[in-house]
């Protein structure tokens, strides 16, 4: 038996041995009690799932596919915009809450407004400083 | 940007799927390339070029993309 894509076959056995220890967990720690029809159907699904990137992963033909799909530069370039465009309208969507909350603190005074900008702008700061570290970065590799 | 993929796959006789498998690439990538949505890298535009034997210059139609870029960028100024 050969591995033909190792990430596959990684990623396989991650996921099976998750479908396979969600119901063991509830056997030996929380009890059978606490084991609900959401945690059977996420068992089978993972557990199929990983039974699925496993076959695939040892069949030469599907590996060979799923690596080209994986290298394929349209694809990585698609997820790279993806990426960008999310980071862009989340960074304008924590702006605009920062404005909102300001206007809601300046007219009414209520402090709520305060309690809901503050994680606001830590959140605008941490996004400005990755922002900066990375253009850094490739500023420096590119 | 304005190519020749989809005349020289035809002539060829290939399919997008047997063009994909030769380039290492997805069909979706060549279905792309083909409606001029999806530039390719510089090495990908090699890989096509010499799968029909052909030059990058050809294959992308190099004198009439700068015709047209350059009268873009003049109409930008």
């Amino acid at each position: 038996m050969k591995i033909y894509y190792k990430k596959n076959f990684i990623s396989g056995v991650v996921c099976l041995l998750l479908g396979v220890l969600n119901p063991l967990t509830c056997l030996f720690v929380t009890g059978w009690d606490r084991f609900t029809w959401k945690d059977g159907w996420l068992s089978i699904a993972l557990v199929l799932a990983g039974m699925q990137m496993l076959l695939r992963s040892l069949d030469p033909t599907a590996a060979r596919k799923d690596l080209t799909e994986d290298l394929d530069e349209r694809n990585r370039l698609i997820e790279l915009r993806s990426q960008a465009a999310s980071y862009r309208l989340l960074f304008r969507l924590v702006l605009a809450g920062i404005v909102i909350c300001m206007l809601g603190y300046g007219i009414s005074r209520q402090e709520a407004f305060v309690h809901a900008l503050l994680p606001l702008l830590l959140l605008y700061l941490a996004a400005g400083i990755a922002r900066l570290v990375t253009l850094l970065r490739y500023e420096q590799t590119t | 940007m304005k190519n020749r993929v989809k005349e020289l796959r035809i002539a060829a006789g290939m399919t997008q799927q047997q063009l994909a498998e030769r380039v290492h690439v997805s069909s979706r990538t060549i279905i792309s390339l083909e409606k001029e949505q999806y530039n390719p890298s510089l090495l990908l535009a090699y890989r096509i070029a010499e799968v029909f034997q052909t030059s990058v210059e050809e294959l992308y139609c190099l004198r009439e993309n700068r015709e047209l870029e350059d009268r873009n960028y003049e109409d930008l100024l």
